[in-house]
């Protein structure tokens, strides 16, 4: 019986092979360079979400670099927009925008007034990722989790809060050590989406 | 058996292909996104099963919002351009 089973299911595998009307391996790799990553098909797969940005405090905000760490806003809470913070591990975190993210042409817009307009951009929710690690954090080893830190748009090692549901924003993970201030350092972003 | 079964295994490695997903927050209809994707030389399918060699991914519509399914990683032009393809439909549609 054991060995009909095995059987049945390499047979089964063969033939979902041979009649794929065009397999992975076959298609072109095409030439995706986000994040210097995403060249090749044995990359991971990703998860994006477009989303609306708007700074904490309109008056002189700057453009949000690429590669930050970014919370959902609970001021416009609609489901679609996106700030920064400085708490460390913020449980609101959302993931790491992946575009530059423009600052809102008019203060208090809504999402829906918002629509078109530049201060839209791309959150990664899931997979593969850079982020910029807060200089003033200790070395992380490979595995590490991570969430938001002390400085907008840096990401910190994740310690969780038994005391503050608040401060249980986990990120994701370290993919290799990475040196303190270092930027764009490899990590993998799961549990966001 | 189980080396078999191994080798078989091994064999479909190399067929797995890893795609990106993008959610949208904006309804649309499908066939007027796959029409303004295909002005912009991007052939996006309404459905995995019209695949060809030429598509560049498939549109999912889940109501009030939509997600675009890539059989390859996204480029930043790529992105610029679902953003663009999107304002232009919602734009028009109020």
């Amino acid at each position: 019986m054991r060995k009909f089973s095995l059987s049945l299911f390499a047979l089964l595998l063969c033939v979902g092979v041979a009649f794929g009307a065009t397999s992975g391996n076959r298609q072109d790799p095409g030439t995706g360079d986000i994040l210097g990553q995403g060249k090749y098909q044995s990359d991971a797969h990703k998860i994006f979400r477009m989303v609306r940005y708007v700074p904490v405090t309109w008056g002189n905000s700057a453009t949000l670099a690429a590669d930050s760490l970014v919370v959902w806003d609970v001021t416009n809470d609609d489901g679609v927009t996106v700030t920064t913070t400085t708490t460390s591990y913020d449980s609101t975190v959302a993931g790491i925008i992946v575009t530059n993210a423009l600052t809102p042409d008019t203060d208090g817009n809504t999402a829906a007034q918002d629509a078109g307009k530049d201060n839209w951009t791309w959150l990664q929710t899931y997979g593969m990722s850079q982020v910029n690690y807060l200089a003033t954090e200790d070395t992380a080893t490979a595995g590490d989790a991570f969430g938001t830190s002390t400085t907008a748009g840096e990401a910190a090692r994740f310690f969780p809060s038994t005391s503050d549901p608040g401060l249980n924003g986990k990120a994701g993970f370290f993919y290799d050590a990475s040196t303190a201030g270092a930027d764009d350092v490899e990590v993998f972003l799961l549990g966001l989406d | 058996m189980k080396k078999i079964l191994i080798i078989i295994l091994l064999l479909m490695i190399p067929t797995i292909c890893c795609a990106d997903v993008l959610k949208i927050p904006f309804s649309c209809w499908p066939v007027e996104l796959r029409d303004e994707f295909a002005i912009r030389g991007m052939k996006v399918d309404l459905s995995p099963l019209e695949r060809t060699e030429d598509s560049w991914g498939f549109i999912k519509s889940n109501g009030a919002e939509f997600e675009l399914n890539s059989y390859r990683a996204v480029t930043q032009e790529e992105f610029q351009i679902i953003q663009d393809v999107t304002f232009k439909i919602e734009l028009e549609k109020n």
